[in-house]
């Protein structure tokens, strides 16, 4: 047997006709010779499932007409139909819509409040303390895109795509309801219904995430996870804030967003990881007792700045 | 970019739909086993190409057509057991109609169906998108992003796979 005929390409290369007449005879040689040809002939004659084209191009066509069509801009409207599903929530509605030199309309959710918004297709956007969405005026219409900075949970009317983008990765969807985090050097999507794409890197493919399903990008490295599948908006829109596994700074930086406030706190904590649990915003002080007696610290109030330190026995 | 060489223009647009939208199909029911999942994903790749189409030229459209199905699916069907389900072709044999002959055939092309549905999804891909859509090794690796070397190995495997199953089964 030639060496040829057992290379790793070898009946690629006998199905698309490309052996030498040497190669050819040692494949006639072949037990299974018969076999192939006989796979190569039968497979060439299957045919998949027939699909309906001109169906297909029609429902396209509406896509497409629906991606196009101008949208309304619409101030905050009907924002108190999420009331009953956050009954609980005592939500400071702070709405803001600025269309600035560039034409750009920009919502943002200060320090202590957040943001309700509808968008000009009729999306919802939940935006948390000390975040800020913005979209082009003009171009909405167009094409669904918005800039994310912080957090937020979108209910997406179905349609086109629509894309938000963050500094640290791009989400895509048609129609669902999905949270975005991205600060500093996490970025984190949730997706509570239909379906999300995520791109994060140029280098990696694109992530699908289901109902349920999450994923992080943490020092530039992705990791998937889960999310309490029966929830249908994340714990922070309903006023309370959730950890899985967080660094602690990133709890205490919460707390400064949520209550608008700044915390001094002694060095170690920099360093922990792993905090597990959550702190209510519209409480301060029981916020501060959850949060810092975990860690056996104590905390003092003054004004706006809060000192956190080492519990003395 | 001019405008005839533009798939934003209706027309070419159009154009690119006719003659790419049942391959695309194809690609994405070998993947997943799914029709009306493929449709979705057939949508989707157009409708970004559309949204894309002032970055994407007419010669690139194809290839864009079909990394995007392929992104789209990567993690969709990733834990799916694929079930393939072909068209059963009543093809006439002038020189055979011997019914023992044509129930021969039927089996085997069953067997292979089921042996089909149970190769890897890479060597499925490679396999059917030649077998059936007739594409080159060099088209197939442009697709799917890969060398033209790597194309004949996942075919060559396939192959051999292939005649494996037809022994287990």
């Amino acid at each position: 047997m030639s060496k040829k005929s057992t290379d790793d390409t070898f009946l690629a290369r006998w199905l698309s006709g490309d052996l030498t007449p040497e190669e050819e005879a040692t494949f006639a040689a072949r037990e299974d010779a018969e076999l192939l040809r006989k796979i190569a002939e039968t497979s060439a004659e299957l045919e998949p499932p027939q699909r309906d084209q001109a169906a297909s191009w029609e429902a396209l066509q509406q896509k497409v007409g629906q991606a196009k069509k101008p949208a309304r801009v619409r101030r905050l409207g009907n924002w108190w139909r999420y009331a009953a599903a956050a009954a609980v929530l005592l939500l400071a509605v702070y709405y803001v819509v600025l269309p600035d030199s560039q034409d750009w309309t920009t919502i943002s959710a200060p320090l202590a409040e957040k943001t309700v918004v509808e968008l000009p297709d009729g999306s919802e956007v939940w935006l948390n303390a000390g975040s800020e969405l913005r979209y082009q005026t003009g171009q909405f219409q167009k094409a669904r895109q918005v800039e994310l900075k912080g957090e937020a949970f979108f209910d997406v009317t179905p349609g086109a795509s629509f894309a938000v983008s963050t500094t640290q990765g791009t989400v895509s969807v048609l129609g669902t309801t999905f949270d975005v985090y991205s600060r500093a050097e996490q970025f984190r999507v949730a997706c509570y219904s239909g379906k999300v794409g995520v791109e994060y890197s140029t280098e990696e493919p694109q992530e699908l995430l289901e109902p349920g399903q999450m994923i992080e990008v943490k020092e530039d490295e992705m990791s998937r996870g889960s999310i309490d599948a029966a929830k249908e908006m994340p714990e922070w829109t309903s006023g309370l804030s959730e950890f899985n596994d967080a660094d602690f700074t990133t709890v205490i930086e919460e707390l400064e967003r949520q209550y608008a406030i700044e915390i001094s706190y002694p060095a170690h904590l920099d360093t922990l990881r792993g905090y597990n649990g959550g702190f209510p915003h519209r409480a301060l002080e029981s916020a501060l007792q959850v949060v810092f007696s975990s860690v056996d610290c104590q905390y003092r109030i003054n004004d706006k700045v809060v000192e956190v330190f080492q519990s003395t026995d | 970019m001019n405008q005839q060489d533009s798939s934003c223009e209706p027309d070419n647009f159009r154009r690119l739909f006719d003659e790419h939208s049942k391959a695309l199909h194809h690609f994405a029911y070998y993947k997943s086993g799914d029709a009306n999942q493929a449709e979705d994903v057939v949508q989707e790749s157009y409708l970004r190409l559309w949204k894309n189409c002032a970055q994407v030229s007419m010669e690139k459209a194809k290839q864009f057509l079909f990394a995007v199905a392929n992104n789209l699916m990567l993690d969709q069907f990733k834990h799916q057991k694929v079930k393939l389900k072909f068209q059963s072709t009543q093809r006439v044999h002038q020189n055979s109609q011997d019914p023992q002959f044509l129930m021969e055939e039927q089996e085997f092309k069953t067997k292979l169906e089921t042996a089909i549905a149970a190769l890897p999804e890479g060597q499925r891909e490679v396999f059917l998108l030649n077998r059936i859509d007739k594409m080159k090794y060099r088209e197939i690796a442009e697709h799917l992003g890969i060398s033209q070397k790597a194309v004949e190995k996942r075919m060559h495997k396939a192959l051999l796979s292939l005649r494996e199953q037809f022994g287990k089964i």
